[in-house]
């Protein structure tokens, strides 16, 4: 569903887009809709908010008074919108209780601003309590929801129920012995005679706003709030949230605490409904419960589900555009709005293909919001760090022969890196960023049941840094328990896992990766949303902390796995071999002193699969690299050494070699036991 | 009876199958073998239905069910029997027997479930337990019981003898046999265990990274070192 | 505390349980065997209420009037099913966006038909005591209700043959269609019969409570955390989080006031729910019953 926004900021940005031109021979419209753009991102912003906040203070100047006042409530029903923008779009938390957080931080002005205005003759304290308020609530219910994993459809539900609960309390609290100090709370009937915003300058008499200086106020608010959360976006706070959002376990397998970055941005989001909340309480001097009813929770995300869930500006466009029309049916109370915001959810839903999300999801890969993908798209082009004169030159992109479009044939660089004859200089590079050889992976004794089931059988191996490991075995041998127990995604029934002689037995994935594991899975778990640069940046940032040296790191990466001509376009639209590829340069954009990769070549062409292998032999010099492997071509010219398991226990060790000439590896690959067709197996491993 | 022509099959992007063209006559057993990752359970899964085709063509009895969904080339006489098994936990065996003959010919369901509790005593033993607390091997007798349940004509069975002692192997391939011969139904085989197809199947075919390059004799297979060397392992 | 004491206690504990019981099972059946988030659910059970005042004030006898709502509260369950529902499968944050936008249509229908003020039924069956207290008979028959529909409910679900589909399509779909369940249509009616159980809680409850176009919303939250707290064993969760949590609410309620017994149900659930995640029968499989 287009906007007028997201169209105009589109072009806007292809325009601008440096050299970027259809050079690709046969490269569909797909492409350039998968690219994100890159754009003078930021320029754009202050342009635009300069001349919108212009436009809007002239014309409250202008317009009669109580049409500013009426303009007033949009501008903080925009605010409200930009919490749940924040909560929602950026962070991928479906919150339904951001009009709770309003009503509260109106209720706490409203408490608060009775008590105290006339002995402080201001009430911006009182702004200050109400975004406060809000945040301590988010805060609270937050961490309960998130430290409690619940999944994002149990957060909506219990956002949803958290506000009719509230509902019912405020509801219930009519008559005069409901108060707190001056303020009556009213139950149903509401909270009146709040007072109007009132400042004091040190020494002078309180002054109470204007409608007209409200607005202003209101409006001034919206537009800076907008423009802070746009330079979020870019910072490494608002990347992160995206991250999040895109791959929460993709995120937790880099090392972010998800759950505790959620909760900041809940919070946060808690503070700033808060804060309208308090405006909105000063604009009607009046609050009701209705505030926490279904229908004003329904209304935050339709407005912000109309103006494009991951906008910035879409806050302002839905706002204005649903309010607009409820206000021409007949008042935002009327009952006409509720049939129609019925309808607009039911028919947004029903009628766009693919549902809400997905398609929200395809604009941001179109390229829509570029400021939301961070300016490290727009960044150094790889290679131009003049700090690393020996990073293959690859120049400004358009200076690069064409070349097929991404595809399994990836520029120059790649055969400088992932060819013969580069090795020792790539390698060389990337000791820059990593001092360390490679750690020591030891497993001993491990077993692993479930159920019934034994998976893995007393496991005792040694995985030794500077050169890589594979382990191999027919179906059902236990790899991907194996893999599992590894990783730290599954719990060990008995048995210990030492990196370098500490235990990390207890420990989940998310800090083993902060230990120094990179991890691969079977199934590409990269975030398929954003730009390739990106994907690595945000791993380089979870290890180093430093956004500028990621930002180099990650261009490094780029370069050797030559992906630098893909580097801006969303993963999700890259061969499947690319992917694979940036998986494995995430795991080592960490930093790691262990990387596991689980079936790298999986779905790999002949031609991908040789470049792998000369990838993971340049890993293997700095890391300890365990690969988990069925294609058996691939594990011979690895020329690893190799443990075989079978039936969840190790049944052998060897090169590629002795295990071809080995009898009993190939009996079991058949499916017989170790010693032939007549040899019995064990009892039953099922 | 069944044929795939040409048939290209994939999970989103990534593509499996690569122009795949098989027959199989009612009365007959084909293997299919190769190594794990080629595709063979992606292939009984586009038959079965569960996959959509990306290309090509699949016939039941000369009848196109290319676009059918699974649950009604179910009722035209495919029987799918996953890895994995697919047992209803929460079910007890004999409501698990149940299921297929209540979709299909309600009137006979109980019945029918009573008579495979009597053809296969293991499970007859075990009637009334829940499907989640039976053994792997009972599992998979079960999900054989369970198939044989709706009268099928095409039995597809994904790596039935995984993880097997081979008492129950037996018994199973024993099973398979004899209804093959009284039924007169059509059976593809994906296995890895090459002795346990080689006792069912005259003729397999070998898979690799998605296509079907050989057929071989499954008998001359598992007495040739070299074959299976070449086909089959590291 | 004298018995009869003790019996009051008891009884309007059991009372508040059961109802909670009542209005909760239909979302169970649906959001346990299919995994739909039907916030329209309290409008669900709104229209079952309306169903029997309108026909009560047709002059039908209560009774009747309760089993015709039933009916036709599942007849216009099917109808949305087969409208909205069954293209939202798998897709559980736009059915959440589509139930709700649903829901604010029916209230504001139902306000436009029946305005904001409706006379309500009055209680039959009077009271009975039990030695110094009286005690609404017509709660007892409510009790008996709930109980009553939960036990048709585990019937309906291990002895018939549709029951026995829809244990198998929700614990696996796919494989349940591979044996020729044409879990299309088992949806619906799954659907169908929780949109029933919904009609027959408002239809129950119509006599005891202010019938108005806003009372599906208090009962929408706590028959949703009574089903998340019950877990994946729906009829077994349902029934244990609904005694536990309107054990909370109940005595809550008697020790300060009925908002509050509800706020610290909520705060129940969502404790409970931070220590196990996955509900009360977490451990069990999904779609089974017990």
């Amino acid at each position: 569903m287009r906007t007028p926004a997201a169209g105009t900021e589109r072009a806007a940005s292809v325009a601008g887009a440096p050299g970027q031109g259809d050079r690709r021979p046969g490269s569909g419209s797909a492409r350039l809709r998968a690219r994100i753009s890159t754009s003078r991102a930021g320029l754009s912003d202050l342009v635009v908010a300069a001349i919108a906040g212009g436009l809007l203070l002239l014309a409250g100047n202008l317009v009669a008074e109580f049409t500013a006042f009426e303009w007033t409530l949009w501008a903080i029903e925009v605010i409200l919108a930009l919490s749940l923008v924040l909560v929602w779009g950026y962070c991928g938390i479906f919150s339904f209780g951001q009009a709770a957080v309003y009503g509260i931080g109106g209720y706490a002005y409203g408490v608060f601003a009775l008590n105290v205005a006339e002995r402080t003759g201001e009430t911006l304290s009182a702004l200050v309590v109400a975004a406060v308020a809000g945040a301590v609530f988010a805060a609270a219910l937050g961490y309960f929801m998130f430290y409690g994993n619940l999944s994002n459809i149990y957060v909506a539900i219990v956002t949803l129920a958290t506000a009719l609960v509230v509902f019912a309390i405020v509801n219930s609290t009519a008559g005069s012995a409901y108060r707190i100090g001056d303020a009556v709370l009213g139950g149903y009937n509401g909270m009146t005679r709040i007072p109007r915003i009132t400042y004091r300058l040190p020494g002078g008499d309180p002054t109470t706003l204007t409608r007209v200086q409200f607005f202003a106020v209101c409006t001034g608010v919206a537009l800076a709030l907008a423009l802070a959360l746009r330079s979020a976006g870019r910072r490494p706070f608002g990347r992160i949230a995206v991250a999040v959002r895109e791959n929460e376990t993709r995120s937790s397998l880099l090392g972010y605490d998800v759950r505790r970055h959620k909760l900041l941005v809940f919070t946060l989001g808690g503070a700033i409904a808060g804060l309208a909340g308090g405006f909105y309480a000063a604009w009607g001097r009046f609050m009701s419960p209705t505030v926490f009813s279904l229908k004003p929770a329904a209304l935050v995300v339709i407005w912000v589900l109309v103006g494009g869930r991951f906008s910035v500006s879409g806050a302002f466009v839905g706002v204005l555009v649903v309010e607009g029309l409820s206000s021409w049916l007949g008042g935002p109370s009327g009952d006409r709005a509720s049939l129609l915001v019925g309808a607009l959810l039911i028919g947004i839903v029903l009628g766009l293909r693919g549902g809400v999300v997905p398609t929200l999801g395809r604009l941001w890969r179109e390229g829509v919001r570029p400021s939301l993908a961070g300016a490290a798209i727009r960044g150094d082009p790889a290679g131009s760090d003049p700090s690393s004169p020996r990073v293959p030159e690859s120049g400004p992109r358009h200076d690069r022969p064409p070349s097929t479009p991404a595809s399994t044939h990836p520029g120059g660089e790649a055969e400088v890196w992932l060819g013969a004859g580069a090795g020792d200089e790539a390698g060389k590079t990337i000791e820059d960023g990593d001092g360390a050889p490679g750690a020591l992976l030891e497993v001993h004794g491990v077993s692993k049941r479930f159920g019934g089931v034994t998976a893995l059988d007393d496991v005792t191996l040694a995985f030794v840094p500077r050169q890589p490991s594979c382990i191999i075995g027919p179906n059902g041998a236990g790899k991907s328990t194996l893999f599992g127990v590894l990783t730290g995604y599954h719990g060990v029934t008995a048995g210990t896992i030492l990196l370098n002689g500490e235990d990390i037995t207890r420990l989940g994935p998310h800090r083993r990766a902060r230990l120094g594991l990179g991890i691969k899975m079977q199934v590409p778990s990269v975030y398929d949303a954003l730009a390739a640069q990106e994907n690595l940046w945000l791993a380089a940032y979870a290890a180093s902390g430093d956004r500028d040296a990621a930002q180099r790191w990650a261009a490094r990466i780029l370069a050797r796995l030559g992906l630098c001509e893909v580097a801006d376009l969303a993963v999700g639209a890259l061969a499947h071999g690319q992917r694979q590829w940036l998986e494995i340069g995430m795991a080592l954009a960490t930093n790691p002193s262990v990387i596991l990769l689980d079936e790298p070549t999986a779905g790999m062409t002949r031609d991908e699969t040789e470049r792998t292998e000369r990838l993971i032999a340049q890993l293997a010099r700095h890391a300890t690299v365990v690969v988990v492997e069925h294609d058996m071509e691939f594990v011979r010219r690895l020329d690893a050494p190799i443990s075989v398991l079978h039936m969840g226990g190790l049944f052998t060790q060897g090169t590629f070699e002795e295990l071809s000439r080995d009898e009993r590896v190939l009996n079991i690959y058949l499916g017989r036991g170790a010693d032939g067709p007549t040899g019995r197996t064990d009892a039953d491993a099922g | 009876m069944l044929t795939l022509a040409e048939v290209r099959a994939g999970y989103g992007s990534t593509r499996v199958l690569h122009a795949v063209t098989l027959e199989v006559t009612a009365g007959e057993c084909t293997a299919v073998l190769g190594r794990n990752g080629v595709g063979k359970s992606t292939l009984l899964r586009c038959i079965a239905g569960l996959v959509p085709l990306n290309s090509g063509r699949i016939t039941l009895d000369g009848r196109d069910v290319s676009s059918l969904p699974a649950f009604r080339r179910a009722r035209l006489g495919v029987s799918h029997v996953p890895q994995g098994r697919g047992i209803f936990a929460g079910l007890t065996v004999q409501e698990n027997l149940r299921v297929g003959p209540a979709a299909q010919r309600p009137a006979a369901a109980a019945a029918t479930a009573e008579r495979l509790l009597e053809e296969f005593p293991t499970l007859g033993a075990m009637a009334n337990s829940k499907g989640g607390s039976l053994s792997g091997g009972q599992q998979q007798l079960l999900a054989l019981a369970r198939a044989l349940a709706t009268q099928p004509r095409l039995l597809l069975l994904d790596e039935p003898s995984e993880g097997i002692q081979p008492s129950i192997l037996d018994e199973i391939a024993a099973v398979l046999a004899r209804i093959r011969a009284e039924r007169h139904i059509a059976l593809v085989l994906v296995e890895q265990n090459l002795d346990f197809a080689a006792r069912l199947a005259e003729r397999a075919h070998v898979m690799v990274k998605g296509e079907l390059v050989a057929t071989v004799d499954t008998a001359e297979l598992a007495a040739d070192r070299d074959q299976q060397r070449h086909y089959m392992a590291i | 505390m004298t018995a009869d004491g003790a019996f009051n206690a008891w009884f309007s504990l059991m009372t508040t349980v059961s109802v909670l019981l009542l209005v909760s099972l239909g979302l169970a059946v649906v959001f346990g065997l299919r995994r739909v988030i039907n916030l329209a659910h309290g409008e669900f059970i709104m229209f079952g209420a309306f169903a029997t005042l309108t026909a009560t004030r047709a002059g039908i006898g209560l009774w009747v009037a309760m089993l015709i709502a039933i009916a036709v509260t599942a007849a216009f369950g099917l109808v949305v099913e087969l409208a909205m529902i069954r293209h939202l499968y798998e897709r559980p944050a736009d059915t959440m966006l589509a139930t709700w936008g649903l829901s604010l249509i029916l209230v504001q229908v139902a306000a436009n038909i029946y305005g904001s003020v409706t006379e309500g039924i009055p209680t039959p069956l009077g009271s009975f005591g039990v030695g110094d207290y009286s005690m609404s008979t017509y709660n007892l028959m409510l009790i008996g209700v709930a109980w009553t529909l939960a036990t048709v409910t585990w019937l309906l679900m291990r002895r018939t043959r549709h029951g026995l589909l829809t244990r198998a399509a929700a614990q696996n779909p796919v494989m349940a269609a591979g044996l020729g369940v044409n879990t299309r249509r088992v949806a619906t009616w799954t659907f169908a019969y929780g949109a029933g159980l919904a009609g027959a809680a408002g239809a129950v409850l119509a006599p005891v409570v202010g019938v108005i176009p806003t009372m599906g919303q208090l009962y929408v939250a706590r028959s949703f955390m009574a089903v998340i707290v019950g877990g994946p064993a729906f009829l077994a969760g349902t029934i244990g989080a609904s005694t536990v949590l309107g054990t909370v609410e109940n005595l809550v309620s008697r020790g300060y006031t009925p908002v509050i017994g509800q706020a610290m149900l909520l705060v129940a659930a969502i404790v409970i729910l931070r220590f196990l995640p996955q509900g009360l029968t977490g451990l069990r499989q999904r779609g089974g019953l017990v």
